[in-house]
């Protein structure tokens, strides 16, 4: 350790030397301005995929600590009604990279997440949202294997991370991962399923097949299949895919992401056989829970981003907006509003879910304009609205990075709607929330 | 023979011998595709290791440790990075028209412009592919000049079109084999905005390949990045190396 860092010190001070010496200095001395390259005898590319160690281990941590309030601003009379929290965030990631030859790679990736304890399970006492159990704190988020045939056909076998959707904020073409996009938190890896892709490239252009084994799958029957064509023209990658799952609605989609001048835009399309979704029906007075197996349901998305840099200081922004048309919405979302309590727990009942009520509008958008005046300070506001109940969320930030490992940031969210809204459950709702972050970094 | 013999004879053989070194703006148009021809690998392969030192004068110095990897001849090129831990398994890999900038954290890829800064340092992705010098530049002049210890031939150019990163340029080229010393690169309207010095190259068979960059930050004094370059190597690549798979391969 000690001879690493004399070596870079060293090195450090030779850069150091030669950014002080001036163009006489450095065009003025001995020294010939070429020399005959010795060329060297590794092949870097066999190195990068081999590990002298045979295994390589790392992670990432991160310590949050929030605190805030949340509050109707029709409702809140003084300072002294508003109900402060506190919140921590702890997380770890730990992962190991074993390369014991250039043809095979094994990775895993396990994540352990704060309150370190399980709440049990208590009706009387607990929501089911309290409700904490063991993989809740620790559980693996990828574990696979690379290899591959011939060095043309290249495998990725086990629980991975699919790259299927390029939407940011939306992604309906991502029928394949676990886990949704969360637009408030859209950079955030997904959890992919069990599944063994093959990938044969061509020049820029790949097919790739994925199998995927749902948790579960007792039989072939239950297995999925996605195969997927990525094909670039000029500057525009397409993406064509299929999804097929016995009993389950089969799926098609088309993917492209392109520039107009300095201006990226992406675009994603949806065509499903069947949804796998249960809908509320509404028959006189009556609700009742429906499915809809041999109906076409279209979803599609459309965005653009820019980003300006000055050439002449830190200053930059941001700018990226998306539009998103849910085929398996309501075209009138006021029918899942206006579901009595007592209806709405026998429909619960009777097979309709929480999830089945999320994104229950047609026609979505979603915004983000970042401004970063100086280096390390930023400012950002984010959007979202379900453009059909009219509510949606607003949130105006800045986050400062003092140093390496501390960063501050300030977000004052405001959710607008009227009660019942998808986004206003209760009513609208202005919050305020200063973060703190503490010693994040990677190994 | 008197001295006025000797002054006049002396004139005309320096000012023929200048004539011959002399570089008419259309010869040097031709000497930026002799540039480009030299310091692009076009039936070769070529990978390299790049230590990059940033100095800023907010954050301090900076150690980046990028492997590079090139096909000119497809216009293909890979940039990984292997230090510092936080940034490593990043990459940049482009195909034809297309980069993609790839984030392990994320397991995404995504379009990414070459006028873009290459991992915040101050160099920019278009440093590190293929020189199109004669395509994306034309020859408004051509002066003599002399830098250090060699004679030079300091070029102004303007951008031909507006994918470059930067609209004009000066440049500074030695006379005897035209190796790019200096650059000065400047705004649309006409400020300086950076200074690169190439103090060493590295000749493999007929290429120069600079082993030594320095990128001088004209805005913010005291912002430089300094780039050397080691284990040059033109053996065969891989033609699985410039794909999606092989970054998702080799990062963690």
């Amino acid at each position: 350790m000690k001879k690493i860092t004399i070596n870079l010190l060293l090195l450090i001070f030779s850069f150091s030397f030669s950014f002080a010496q001036s163009e006489d200095d450095l065009f003025g001395g001995d020294d010939n301005l070429f020399e005959e390259a010795e060329e060297s005898e590794e092949s870097l590319d066999e190195l990068l995929l081999v590990d002298e160690k045979g295994i390589h281990i790392g992670g990432s941590f991160n310590l949050g600590i929030s605190t805030g309030f949340a509050m109707d601003p029709s409702s809140v009379a003084s300072v002294d009604d508003l109900e402060w929290d506190l919140t921590p965030d702890l997380s770890a990631s730990l992962y190991f990279d074993a390369r014991p030859s250039s043809d095979i790679r094994l990775f895993g990736k396990a994540v352990i997440e704060y309150p370190f304890t399980v709440h049990e399970d208590d009706p009387a006492t607990t929501t089911v949202d309290e409700t904490r159990n063991f993989d809740d704190i620790i559980y693996i988020k990828e574990l696979f294997s690379d290899f591959n045939v011939g060095d043309k056909l290249f495998f990725r076998a086990g629980k991975q991370t699919i790259n299927w959707g390029v939407g940011y904020f939306f992604s309906p073409a991502d029928l394949l991962n676990l886990t949704e996009i969360d637009p408030e938190d859209p950079d955030a890896e997904l959890e992919g399923p069990l599944s063994v892709k093959m990938n044969v490239p061509i020049n820029s252009h790949n097919l790739y097949l994925y199998t995927l084994l749902p948790e579960g799958i007792e039989d072939p029957t239950d297995l999925a299949f996605a195969p997927k064509a990525e094909i670039v023209l000029g500057s525009t990658e397409i993406g064509i895919g299929v999804y097929y799952r016995y009993k389950q609605a089969p799926a098609a989609m088309v993917t492209f992401t392109s520039a107009i001048g300095d201006v990226n835009i992406f675009g994603e399309a949806v065509v499903k056989y069947g949804s796998d979704k249960n809908f509320v029906e509404k028959n006189g007075p009556v609700y009742t829970v429906e499915t809809y197996k041999e109906t076409v349901f279209f979803n599609a998305t459309l965005g653009a981003s820019y980003t300006w840099s000055s050439e002449v200081s830190d200053f930059s922004f941001t700018a990226m907006g998306q539009y998103y048309f849910n085929g398996e919405g309501y075209s009138d979302p006021d029918l899942i509003k206006n579901i009595p309590a007592m209806e709405l727990s026998g429909l619960m009942a009777g097979g309709l879910t929480v999830s089945d009520l999320m994104n229950r509008s047609m026609h979505y958008g979603a915004a983000n304009l970042s401004i970063t005046p100086v280096k390390d300070l930023t400012f950002s506001v984010f959007w979202i609205g379900n453009f059909t109940d009219l509510s949606g969320i607003i949130k105006p930030g800045v986050t400062w990075k003092a140093t390496d490992y501390i960063s501050l940031g300030l977000n004052v969210p405001y959710t607008y709607g009227n009660g019942g809204d998808e986004y206003t459950p209760e009513s609208d709702n202005l919050s305020f929330a200063l973060e703190i972050s503490l010693g994040g970094s990677s190994f | 023979m008197n001295k006025a013999k000797i002054l006049a004879i002396s004139i005309i053989v320096l000012s023929f011998s200048a004539s011959l070194n002399a570089l008419t703006v259309s010869e040097a148009q031709e000497k930026l595709s002799f540039i480009d021809e030299q310091s692009n690998f076009e039936n070769l392969d070529f990978s390299a290791v790049m230590t990059m030192i940033s100095e800023d004068v907010e954050t301090g110095i900076e150690k980046n440790v990028i492997q590079q990897f090139r096909r000119d001849s497809d216009d293909k090129f890979l940039m990984l990075f292997q230090e510092p831990a936080v940034q490593k398994g990043q990459g940049y890999l482009m195909i034809d028209d297309n980069l993609w900038f790839y984030d392990p954290e994320s397991r995404k890829f995504s379009h990414t412009s070459m006028k873009d800064s290459f991992g915040g340092s101050h160099a920019r992705n278009s440093d590190f592919g293929e020189s199109s010098l004669s395509e994306d530049y034309r020859v408004l002049s051509v002066n003599e000049g002399k830098l250090g210890k060699y004679e030079v031939y300091i070029l102004e150019l303007e951008a031909t079109n507006n994918e470059v990163t930067y609209p004009s340029q000066t440049m500074w080229v030695t006379k005897s084999n035209f190796l790019t010393l200096k650059t000065e690169d400047y705004s649309a309207t006409g400020r300086l905005l950076r200074t690169s010095l190439f103090p060493s190259y590295g000749r493999v068979g007929e290429k120069f390949m600079p082993t030594k960059m320095i990128f001088t930050d004209e805005l913010i004094e005291g912002n430089k990045t300094q780039i050397s370059i080691t284990d040059l190597s033109t053996r065969d690549l891989p033609d699985s190396l410039f794909t999606k798979a092989y970054v998702e391969r080799v990062n963690r």
